[in-house]
């Protein structure tokens, strides 16, 4: 992973943030601490270089370090992240919690364990920190989305990531915790043979 | 504080007063102006700004007093409630306190017992303050007609050297106008048809500060004069002045009568300082002061529209991040450099 002091958002969304985090203090807002995920934090600390149009955050975290499920959204947040659209000419929504969003959304499923001490952190000011997920924790939200998505362009960030034969076991066994359907297991060995990962068949 | 915030604060200032001291001193205050005003002054939404901004100047506020104590009876005291109520002007308290001495020392204390709002219970605040924004020091001895919606100032005195408005001249053309009618809409209605070649009556309602109701009836009302003029085309009615009749009254020179919509400019200017020196808004980084100014930038857009000069101020969705905010000063000096040439 890259060094803090290089971490920066992708895009416009690094000066998205620091408006953010302006008009997060001048709207007299407390301080939020984002824990990001997915396109975003896989351009910030380096992994993976691609075009991301959003943030994505998978939770919340609060100033002793418990994390929060980020469904809804802290109004205050909202319409600090609209106003900083209107400036950077970005969607409503640049800023969302799609991740997990719903009751079906990663936070409520249960994240990795250790997610939270694994996080990278960069400060935008006095009301803005922005956790980025591990390559760990990247990995393990990547296989999940490639199962349930048959692949896509998660296959190749996983793909990219290239996990070791214990990383891809351990988030096999995560992503069982979330959808324990014989479906999804059907789905997950199919994934394995498919892209490469046959011999771990196994042994999950 | 960044240095070119605090320049531009203090340009806006100073153009602000420039414009008010000219305008007031076409009506008769005495004092400092280097030009001559030539458009029509719209008295109730001078006092509306004059209220807010003459804070920074105790001079130009307490010539202004003493000039009503002359001059108000020329003033409508409805018209200024509706144009406060409908611009949401932020000077009640100032026009209340004005109000309250009024009652005391003028002829007509009903009149502006009108105007003076209910007493509300508010923390005590300096009345005047220094360019910088630092408050006026104080004696001991206030005010109590300030007091009393809580403005702090020391005791008022006049100097009495407040003239009537000139009898000749566009500035004071609607008090004249006031004098010689009555005060009432058909003042402002002459003004407007004067300045156009024939008008829709909802024109006149958004510039002349009556209810659409007093437009339509008192319109009708003047058409009976054969004066004024109606042309009736698509279900709709346009309105404008006989020709010669009362052109050496209304257009001496010749040309329409120079009226500006007055009013939703001039609250633009109220929003743009109370914005410019709103404590949260000192100190800011350069990203989260070109938020602000876009801000601004629209809120002001629909009033600075409304006065004719809305294309003056570019709208900020085709500027990105900080790009705006030379683009806001640049846009708001030449505005107010405009309205002072």
């Amino acid at each position: 992973m890259r060094p803090l002091n290089d971490i920066k958002l992708p895009g416009n969304f690094e000066e998205a943030s620091h408006l953010l985090n302006g008009r997060l203090a001048l709207d007299g807002a407390p301080r939020y601490n984002l824990v990001v995920c997915v396109g975003t934090a896989l351009n910030a600390t380096g992994l993976i270089s691609r075009t991301t149009t959003d943030v994505d955050i998978v939770a919340l975290m609060d100033d002793s370090e418990v994390l929060l499920d980020p469904a809804p959204l802290p109004q205050p947040l909202v319409d600090a992240a609209l106003v900083v659209a209107e400036n950077f000419g970005l969607p409503n929504d640049w800023l969302n919690n799609g991740p997990s969003s719903e009751d079906g959304g990663l936070f409520r499923l249960g994240l990795p364990e250790g997610i939270a001490k694994r996080l990278v952190w960069k400060t935008y000011g006095e009301n803005l920190r922005v956790g980025f997920i591990h390559r760990f924790d990247q990995i393990n939200f990547k296989l999940y989305a490639a199962v349930d998505q048959r692949g896509g362009y998660h296959a190749d960030d996983l793909h990219m990531l290239a996990p070791t034969d214990d990383e891809l076991l351990e988030a096999a066994r995560w992503t069982k915790t979330h959808d324990p359907s014989d479906g999804f297991f059907q789905g997950l060995k199919w994934f394995l043979e498919e892209f490469g990962y046959g011999h771990l068949v196994s042994r999950i | 504080m960044d240095t070119s915030f605090l320049e531009f604060r203090g340009y806006i200032l100073d153009r602000l007063l420039d414009l008010l001291w000219r305008q007031w001193s076409a009506l008769g205050v005495p004092g400092r102006t280097t030009m001559e005003e030539r458009r029509v002054v719209d008295p109730e939404s001078l006092l509306l700004l004059s209220m807010t901004i003459g804070r920074y100047d105790t001079r130009l506020f307490d010539e202004i007093l003493d000039w009503l104590l002359v001059n108000g009876a020329f003033l409508n005291v409805q018209r200024l409630r509706n144009l406060m109520k409908r611009f949401g002007f932020e000077s009640q308290a100032q026009l209340s306190s004005v109000s309250e001495l009024l009652m005391k020392k003028s002829n007509d204390p009903l009149k502006w017992k009108r105007l003076a709002a209910p007493r509300f219970p508010r923390n005590p605040e300096p009345l005047f303050f220094l360019k910088s924004g630092k408050p006026i020091p104080m004696p001991d001895e206030k005010a109590p007609e300030f007091s009393a919606y809580g403005l702090l100032r020391g005791p008022i005195k006049l100097r009495g050297h407040a003239q009537p408005f000139p009898t000749k001249g566009m500035p004071s053309l609607l008090l004249r106008l006031r004098a010689l009618l009555g005060i009432n809409a058909r003042c402002e209605l002459l003004c407007l048809l004067a300045a156009a070649e024939e008008i829709h009556p909802s024109d006149v309602e958004r510039q002349a500060g009556y209810s659409p109701r007093t437009v339509q009836n008192t319109l009708a009302e003047m058409a009976r004069s054969g004066i004024v003029q109606v042309r009736s085309g698509n279900r709709e009615k346009w309105y404008c002045l006989q020709s010669d009749v009362l052109d050496h009254l209304l257009k001496p020179e010749g040309s329409p009568t120079p009226w500006v919509n007055w009013a939703p400019l001039f609250r633009a200017f109220e929003m743009l300082w109370i914005g410019v020196i709103d404590p949260k808004r000192q100190n800011l980084d350069p990203l989260t002061q070109a938020s602000e100014w876009r801000r601004l930038g629209k809120e002001m857009r629909p009033l600075l529209a409304e006065a004719g000069l809305g294309r003056q101020l570019e709208d900020g969705s085709s500027f990105r991040g900080i790009e705006y905010s030379s683009i806001f000063i640049r846009d708001i000096k030449g505005i107010l450099n405009q309205l002072n040439k």
